[in-house]
């Protein structure tokens, strides 16, 4: 399949009537089940090949996608990127395509599961959950992902990947517990991992809102640290309109944290949508800010490095064990999923968002109970600069905006309500 | 245009002549072309002019109570026959898996198209015309030496389908969609803010865009981006709350409009965008609201995004009621959460993203009736002694069951007194979702509604977006809980 796509986009630069110009090809085949109240509501083969072409004329450029790679469908989507291009104005800021230094990525041939497949893994989590009486809802995806990058200043870089992820919500009495897996996660596991949330039953206790400590679960953390990339960009930065402005060469975190980002560490590519190699970078060593993100015309401008766009990142492992962390909490709440997390105030980078699916009070060292959900109003600096324990074990978790991952956190919250159940 | 017309109906004619051979209790097939235009300018330059087009068709089919789908991008009789030989497999292992049946709601069958009203196709307007708008609009923001980033984008959408079921349906719809935005942002002194305007969408043509007076407002949206940046914080604590109607546009889609979600309450979203707190047994005896609040749900309302004639699932468009006088009547729902509630039919409000996406249970054009009486904003400040009115739309966040929210806004204003006295800033509102509808104390009248289109409500996984309107009067509140951001 690749060198079809590689096919298609030298067809585009041969047939270009434009100085440059740039592909990038998205193919996917994949089965997508999704299941609500122990019953399958939608069952799926998916499978697209979205072509975005980006023509560049004088210093003006135009973008047209398309699905499909048949030399017609891709001829269209050139000429109407080329007609955009004669039609816009000179672009001040124009950045010409990447040409440079590459890394390739890895080809895969990977098969689509069969409906055989699909069913016995499924099976298990209905089975499974008709026993214990819960209601199990949920997404299992699997199949093949293939990335192309190329362009007439000769880059051809491409990658696969498999998409091989399941997510379930068990429900009792109205008591939920969440569990994600990507990779090849036991669906059986999973389930338990789900279930042991649910399990821990009794009253639930409602508590006053105000600052706790809190210990996020992987899962749970990996929804804060996208927004820390969000403001990582360093024109923004420069320009101030960036929480993180002013902090370059700055303490954010303490000793014990770091925050990087490595493609491989999550099998994506190599590269970025402009071809730019992504090799590991350290954001944040051992709590210092070291490094932003920076776009080719930012890095000209400054006469500094560029960096590529990143959208994955990965907190270096602690040394305690989660039963050690909590352990050592006199009085905490561990916190297993968050959701609806909006921006409140991008320049402070504050945060709000709400708890779900298991929060859980902490005394002496022991998880006491189950605790109603809150809404949390806090900044990401304050939640990074808090943090007093990382974890041993990480997971790899994208339910989120971006594949993340992260081990435990212990850190501080600051709680503005709670909500009724 | 029109060879690709012929192609669109010949799929789903060729899937009509196949199905039959296929023992499946019910298949549709729906075929379109999906076109989009984005013209983004940037600090007085074209930051990006995207046209994509999308075309396929997807196939679903019900055999022994189970769904199967397929889709695919390659206008083919013999990949329609692919497709629907795969879905049927995959319908097949799925009665495997549960036993248990799916049964959808009847519809009677249409044959029928609908054509949104457009008076200028906004794809005929030359892009020059696009890009010297945005940038008159770019030019007006940047004039002042606060405004350190001005972004403007138009973007215009085209969904062209034909939609073919074994009941006898064979429905084309041509929808057409404009939409434009911009923002000021004022930094000074290590702060920043912004203002926006006005963030609207509608299902109409290039007229809509031109009476959305972008160019006249371009100067106060910058002198309010530059005052809100000096603007002093809110008191917190519990006060009188008056909302504009493009603010509760999107308070009533989170707190109304996903709550009422008939697939959420039947757990089909538990594991991403949640259920709700309403049961089926709660319809016609829950109080929502105060009695002055009536939620209607019309997806016939002219230049509303969701009025498409027939939803994705061959149900015509309808109206009725959510909330009356304060009371819970009923949800929005797709044929199978219809069916699985026993209702006699769907409420029409099952859509898909593009053709290789399933229909899901989406939020109707839904809307806020203004009061009976002529009262306008001004009577209802003149009404309120210490309270904050908020325009616009800003941060916002709901649990899962949809109770809990909080909400910001664009622009912010401190009201003493029966006076509107001094802008603030970072204002935010937190409430209950009954709580805060059964606070409702006044309501301008008919002359003060206005609607706004919302053109991505995400749901479902693998994530699909959406678009309806929302439409309200101003709306005033007693004692809501206001916080500083």
């Amino acid at each position: 399949m690749i060198e079809k796509l590689l096919d298609a986009c030298r067809f585009v630069v041969k047939e270009r009537k434009c100085e440059d110009v740039e592909i990038n090809i998205l193919e996917y085949e994949y089965r997508a089940v999704r299941f609500g109240g122990n019953r399958i509501t939608q069952n799926m083969l998916m499978r697209e090949a979205k072509v975005n072409v980006t023509a560049h004329a004088g210093k003006r450029k135009g973008t047209a996608s398309a699905d499909g790679i048949s030399r017609d469908t891709i001829l269209t989507a050139l000429r109407k990127a080329e007609e955009v291009a004669r039609n816009v104005p000179e672009d001040p800021e124009y950045t010409p395509p990447y040409e440079g230094e590459v890394i390739r990525g890895e080809v895969k041939e990977m098969k689509i599961p069969s409906e055989e497949e699909i069913a016995e893994a499924l099976g298990k989590i209905i089975t499974k959950a008709e026993r214990e009486k819960v209601s199990a809802a949920g997404i299992l995806e699997r199949g093949r992902i293939n990335m192309v990058v190329a362009n007439s200043r000769g880059v051809e870089v491409f990658h696969s990947f498999e998409k091989n992820s399941l997510s379930l919500t068990l429900e009792r009495d109205g008591v939920t517990g969440y569990a994600h897996g990507w990779g090849k996660d036991d669906p059986e596991e999973l389930f338990e991992r789900a279930y042991e949330k649910i399990k821990i039953s009794g009253k639930i206790s409602e508590i006053e809102p105000g600052k706790y400590t809190v210990i996020f679960e992987p899962l749970a953390f990996s929804d804060i640290l996208p927004f820390f990339l969000f403001s990582l960009d360093r024109r923004e930065m420069d320009e101030g309109r960036s929480g993180l402005s002013g902090f370059l060469g700055k303490r954010v975190a303490p000793e014990m944290f770091t925050l990087k980002s490595n493609p491989s560490t999550f099998n994506l590519p190599p590269f970025d949508e402009e071809g730019v190699p992504l090799m590991e970078r350290k954001w944040i060593e051992k709590g210092i800010l070291r490094e932003a993100m920076v776009t080719r015309y930012w890095a000209k401008k400054k006469r500094i490095p560029f960096t590529g766009r990143y959208r994955h990142c990965e907190v270096e492992e602690g040394e305690e064990e989660m039963e050690e962390i909590i352990g050592k909490t006199e009085r905490g709440l561990l916190v297993t999923r968050l959701w609806y997390l909006r921006w409140v105030d991008v320049k402070k980078m504050i945060l709000t968002g709400m708890t779900r699916d298991g929060t859980f009070l902490i005394e002496d060292g022991e998880i006491k109970g189950r605790v109603k959900e809150m809404r949390f109003n806090d900044s990401v600096l304050s939640i990074l600069s808090s943090i007093s324990g990382v974890g041993r074990k990480g997971e790899r978790c994208w339910h989120g905006w971006i594949p993340v991952f992260t081990p435990p956190v212990k850190t501080e919250l600051s709680f503005s309500s709670t909500t009724r159940f | 245009m029109d060879l690709l017309n012929d192609i669109l109906k010949q799929v789903v004619e060729e899937f009509l002549n196949m199905v039959g051979s296929f023992p499946v209790e019910f298949g549709d097939i729906r075929a379109l072309e999906l076109d989009n235009e984005w013209v983004w300018v940037r600090d007085e330059r074209v930051e990006k002019v995207q046209r994509s087009s999308e075309k396929g068709f997807g196939i679903r089919v019900l055999v022994d109570g189970k769904w199967g789908f397929s889709s695919s991008f390659v206008l083919s009789p013999d990949e329609v026959k692919k497709c629907l030989r795969e879905a049927y497999e995959i319908a097949r292992y799925s009665r495997k898996v549960d036993k248990t049946k799916i049964s959808i709601a009847p519809e009677p069958p249409h044959k029928a198209s609908f054509k949104t009203p457009v008076k200028i196709n906004p794809f005929d307007v030359p892009l020059e015309r696009k890009v010297s708008l945005l940038m008159d609009i770019n030019r007006i923001l940047k004039s002042a030496s606060l405004i350190q980033r001005a972004d403007a984008h138009l973007r215009f959408r085209r969904r062209h389908q034909w939609y073919g079921s074994t009941e006898g349906s064979l429905i084309e719809t041509d929808i057409i969609t404009s939409s434009a935005r911009y923002t000021a942002w004022a930094v000074d002194k290590g702060d920043m803010e912004f203002r926006s305007f006005p963030e609207d969408a509608g299902n109409a043509g290039w007229e809509f865009i031109e009476e959305l007076k972008l160019v006249e407002n371009a100067e106060r949206v910058r002198e309010e981006a530059i005052e809100k940046l000096r603007a002093p914080l809110p008191e917190e604590g519990e006060m009188e709350l008056i909302l504009d109607p493009h603010n509760l546009c999107l308070t009533i889609h989170e707190s109304v409009g996903h709550a009422t979600e008939l697939d959420r309450v039947l757990g089909y979203e538990a594991n991403f965008a949640g259920t709700s707190f309403l049961k089926p047994e709660m319809r016609g005896s829950f109080k929502y609201g105060s009695e002055w609040v009536n939620f209607v749900a019309d997806n016939t309302m002219e230049g509303g995004l969701a009025t498409t004639g027939f939803d994705d699932e061959g149900v015509e468009c309808q109206r009725w009621y959510i909330v009356k006088e304060g009371v819970f009547l009923d949800f929005s729902s797709s044929r199978e959460a219809a069916g699985m509630l026993g209702e006699e039919r769907s409420k029409g409000s099952g859509r898909a993203m593009s053709f290789y996406s399933f229909p899901i249970n989406r939020i109707p054009n839904l809307f806020l009736e203004p009061g009976r009486e002529d009262v306008t904003p001004e009577d209802l400040i003149a009404d309120t002694k210490h309270g904050i009115l908020i325009e616009g739309m800003g941060s916002f966040s709901i649990d899962q069951r949809r109770l809990n929210f909080q909400f910001g806004g664009d622009a912010f204003y401190e009201i003493r007194n029966g006076k509107k006295i001094r802008m603030l800033r970072k204002v935010l509102y937190q409430s209950i979702t009954p709580e805060f509808w059964g606070s409702v104390v006044g309501l301008t009248g008919k002359r003060h509604w206005r609607m706004y289109g919302i053109m991505g409500c995400g749901k479902g996984e693998p994530m699909q977006t959406a678009q309806m309107s929302h439409g309200a009067p101003w709306v005033k509140f007693k004692k809501i809980r206001i916080l500083r951001g």
